[in-house]
């Protein structure tokens, strides 16, 4: 039964960190989920603090205040206008991380609060903490709370895709039309940082940002469309979280390793085979070369009119080994003929130059 | 029909491009690119966007990798020719809230002269001040550049070239969003170096200006439509053919073809 | 009356020595990062330095049976991740339609999830390993068991890359400002481009020991914020980001020495971020107080007769 709620709490993890994440590795502030991932501490030992008690919903909710409060700290250093907005990211989370890290160490209402929760969570444990409501029990607490999220999340993107949408790819355009860009960015990412916050009881930190990121980094190697890209990320972010959490089983290790090296796996996989990935673009980059020297050549001639090989290898500036590479090509494509004992080339009579 | 100006041929020609070819990605930013410059020459390359302008410049500097097609600055290969070349790239490229002062960015234009290692003294300290009262620039020399003007700016860039004491400048829309006065100044120092047989060959977007302030121009869509003189290449027919029928409003009327 | 530094503590000094050398360095590297806009990629060098540190001890292990902490194992484990994930993030970035911020994100997610794997891992293995519980100690950062050859390594280390710098102060300078211009002046952009790298992963390397992987981002990015606040040279914003990086470094070694239940790494931090605060609120010019009375002045004033700069 453990085993089942197990994998049911990383599976609604990894939709609801896919679905989030998808946005964010479209709207170029992927780095963003690692800055939640982190500012979030502090929130989560003051309302421990302040319940002495682990389990208590308002873990959540300081938690996620604490987000916004990053988000916000972060916009306004940026409107000041005289700090690099990408450092500026890096100012603020390091430093509310710092407040976690201290409050813990001063292990306020007496118990030692785990550093390492904190970067891998605790899924294994997740489902012994369960929700217990007028005296019966609803299933581990941590499932709700992703579940909660997750429908945060599904919810935004259903209603709210156009705007999305448009947020994402152009915001002056969104201000133009009327609808406020600002406060909808302001919404989602307070909708991330609950899903962060959410997570993290199962899933922490690395895992959070490996699940944001990795999967929807990879279906846009394969996808055009915002939609196919949503589907595909949450794909993926599945079998990454199923593969890591088999993976970690038979090797006995805590699952957020595991699960975020599945989803790294994923994409550097996506990187090699995906149409968009850097090998099949070196691949079609070749060709589309290759397809460009044939023209080249062919640019040189006019037809009925044989010229010198060397004089057209020496207009074009190549090596005699590319040369001949690009003649045997056009030579098969019967765009010019090649007559190697005279050494010269002729445009065919079908082919006119341009 | 393609029209090809006829430039004198002189022995040793600024710039000697033929045949060039250079791709991003899947389209050509030019294709089979033949320019040839005199010494001296005052020319602009015009074209709409993406035409591969800054291209052309970049790769008469050597800085970007040819599919086909040779480049010779000066009878030489670029690399070779990087002392008696200076760049002036577009405004928009550098990020003006860099901590440097004026006088700073000017000296850095002599950092080719001075080779790894060494630092700049006095003596580039001095040349430095001299482009700089040349672009009439001096009194900002230990400003910071993020207060200065859109024209400061790139007067700075000029001076940072001047610096560099070329035979021949490469530039990019150095006249794009300045006011009148730099304009002027920009246009007289160009104008300046023609005369002490310099070449200058700019990227200029202002076409209804090309007249006034070039002798030559370049027409570039991707492939070369036409280089030669102003009177020469510089005429409806042409711009029509190059813009593709749209051609930018208020271009002199000059002879048609 | 002797001298007040005979009755300090010889560890004390060692670690505040260690920790003031490490908010230097990485300050002063940090700003090249931070005004190529680039300010996050020192947070996947660190994050990245897990997966080096651990494989080096595993390999090393692997390799000599014996098990070793020893920094000449784990730093080149460390070097070697951190340039790995950085050019594997750059060639993501430059060659697919993914921009900086996702390829770095999915490196530090590689690394470090791969990084933690090989952790646990190791942690788990039967018969135990041993010294594996020092490893850990990367994360969170340990300044506290600062020894005397981890210092010298700082020292060497840091002072290398920092050599490297003045040496080639002017080349990375223009590169940095204009590259480019500094391209068309023959400069090599590959290879300056591969030295900043080096220089940033080194700099990373020597404080992950100090503030931990997680927070190492910290000494690189903050003080160079600080610092550009206050001055319109390069120059001299280096040696001030240095300056505040040495200031929170030895602040935090000698608050959390009283404190013995604070760790260093997010004292020093907080320090840093501190110094952050007060350079935003209180720098002539770009400080907020300082536009805030430009602004009023010039509210006060009538317009500004024409002819204002050309």
């Amino acid at each position: 039964m453990i085993e089942f709620w197990t994998l049911a709490i990383a599976a609604v993890t990894a939709l609801a960190c896919a679905l989030s994440g998808s946005f964010l590795v479209l709207k170029r502030e992927a780095l963003v989920s690692e800055g939640l991932a982190h500012a979030v501490l502090p929130g989560i030992v003051i309302a421990f603090a302040l319940t002495g008690d682990r389990t208590s919903p308002l873990l959540l909710v300081g938690a996620a205040a604490m987000g916004l409060v990053m988000i916000l700290a972060v916009q306004a250093i940026r409107r000041t206008g005289v700090v690099d907005p990408t450092a500026s990211l890096g100012v603020v989370f390091p430093a509310l991380f710092s407040v976690g890290v201290l409050l813990t160490s001063l292990e306020l209402a007496g118990t030692h609060f785990h550093a390492d929760c904190i970067i891998e969570g605790n899924l294994a444990l997740a489902p012994l903490d369960r929700l217990e409501l007028g005296g019966r029990d609803l299933g581990p607490r941590a499932f709700w709370s992703v579940s909660a999220a997750l429908l945060l999340v599904g919810g935004f993107v259903l209603l709210l895709f156009k705007e999305l949408k448009l947020l994402t790819f152009d915001s002056e355009l969104a201000a133009s039309l009327g609808f406020r860009p600002g406060r909808v960015h302001v919404a989602w990412l307070a909708v991330v940082s609950f899903t962060v916050v959410a997570s993290f009881e199962a899933a922490g930190s690395i895992l959070v940002v490996a699940l944001m990121i990795a999967p929807a980094a990879a279906a846009v190697l394969w996808v055009n469309d915002v939609r196919h890209v949503l589907c595909l990320a949450a794909v993926l972010a599945l079998v990454s979280a199923f593969g890591g959490h088999q993976l970690g089983l038979t090797m006995d290790i805590a699952p957020a390793g595991p699960m975020a090296t599945s989803a790294g796996a994923l994409f550097l996989a996506s990187l090699a085979l995906a149409p968009r990935g850097i090998l099949m673009k070196g691949r079609t980059r070749r060709r589309v070369l290759a397809r460009l020297e044939v023209d080249l050549v062919a640019a040189r001639l006019q037809p009925g009119l044989p010229r010198d090989c060397e004089s057209v290898r020496g207009e074009l500036g190549w090596t005699p080994r590319r040369f001949e590479a690009a003649v045997a090509r056009a030579a098969q494509g019967a765009a010019l003929l090649h007559d190697a004992g005279e050494g010269t080339l002729q445009l065919t009579a079908e082919q006119t130059a341009g | 029909m393609i029209q090809r100006g006829s430039l004198e041929r002189s022995e040793q020609l600024a710039l000697d491009v033929e045949g060039l070819t250079v791709t991003y990605g899947h389209e050509p930013a030019l294709w089979n690119a033949d320019v040839r410059l005199d010494r001296g020459s005052l020319a602009a390359v015009v074209g709409p966007n993406g035409a591969g302008k800054s291209t052309l410049l970049k790769a008469a500097l050597g800085v970007v990798p040819r599919v086909s097609g040779r480049v010779r600055v000066l009878g030489e290969d670029p690399a070779r020719r990087r002392r008696l070349v200076a760049y002036v790239p577009q405004r928009s490229s550098v990020d003006w809230d860099f901590p440097t002062t004026v006088l700073d960015v000017v000296i850095m234009g002599t950092y080719g002269q001075l080779g790894w290692f060494r630092r700049p003294g006095r003596k580039e300290r001095a040349l430095a001040m001299g482009a700089l009262e040349q672009m009439e620039l001096a009194d900002l020399a230990g400003r910071q550049i993020s207060e200065l003007s859109g024209g400061q700016q790139q007067r700075a860039f000029l001076a940072r070239a001047l610096v560099q004491d070329a035979e021949v400048y490469f530039m990019d829309e150095p006249f794009a969003g300045v006011d009148a006065v730099t304009e002027q100044s920009i246009a007289s120092l160009m104008g300046h170096l023609a005369q002490r047989g310099k070449t200058i060959l700019s990227v200029h977007h202002d076409l209804a200006t090309v007249p006034r302030y070039f002798e030559h121009a370049v027409l570039l869509n991707r492939v070369v439509q036409a280089v030669g003189t102003v009177k020469e290449v510089f005429h409806r027919g042409n711009l029509d053919r190059l813009y593709g029928g749209r051609v930018p409003a208020d271009v002199p009327e000059l002879a048609s073809t | 009356m002797s001298a007040p530094w005979v009755d300090l503590d010889p560890t004390l000094v060692v670690v505040a020595a260690g920790t003031t050398a490490v908010g230097a360095v990485s300050g002063a590297l940090g700003c090249f990062a931070y005004l190529r806009r680039q300010g996050l990629v020192g947070d996947v060098v660190s994050h990245s330095a897990l997966l080096g540190v651990v494989g080096a001890f595993v390999l090393a292990h692997a390799v000599t049976g014996t098990a070793t902490r020893s920094l000449a194992v784990l730093v080149p484990g460390a070097l070697l991740a951190g340039t790995a994930a950085l050019t594997l993030a750059r060639s993501v970035s430059t060659r697919t339609r993914l921009n900086d911020d996702a390829s770095l994100g999915v490196m530090l997610s590689i690394f470090f999830g791969g990084g933690l794997f090989l952790l646990r891992w190791v942690q788990r293995q039967s018969p135990p390993i041993p010294g594996h519980t020092g490893l850990e100690d990367y994360i969170f950062g340990m300044a506290a068991a600062m020894t005397r050859a981890d210092l010298w390594m700082v020292f060497t280390l840091g002072g290398g890359a920092l050599l490297l710098l003045l040496l080639l102060w002017k080349e990375l300078k223009v590169f940095t400002f204009d590259p480019d211009f500094s391209r068309s002046l023959g400069l090599p952009s590959r290879r300056l481009d591969l030295l900043m790298m080096a220089l940033l992963v080194t700099g990373v390397v020597i404080g992950i020991q100090t503030v931990g992987v997680i927070l190492m981002i910290a000494l690189l990015v903050t003080p160079a914020a600080a610092a550009r606040q206050w001055t319109s040279r390069l120059s001299n914003m280096v040696l001030l980001a240095a300056a505040f990086g040495a200031v929170a470094g030895a602040g935090g070694a000698l608050i959390s020495a009283s404190e013995a239940r604070l760790p260093t790494g997010p004292v020093v931090v907080l320090l840093a971020t501190a110094i952050f605060g007060l350079s935003l609120l209180l720098a002539p010019r770009r400080g907020l107080l300082a536009r805030a009375r430009a602004r009023r002045a010039l509210e006060g004033t009538a317009p500004p007769a024409a002819g204002g700069p050309a």
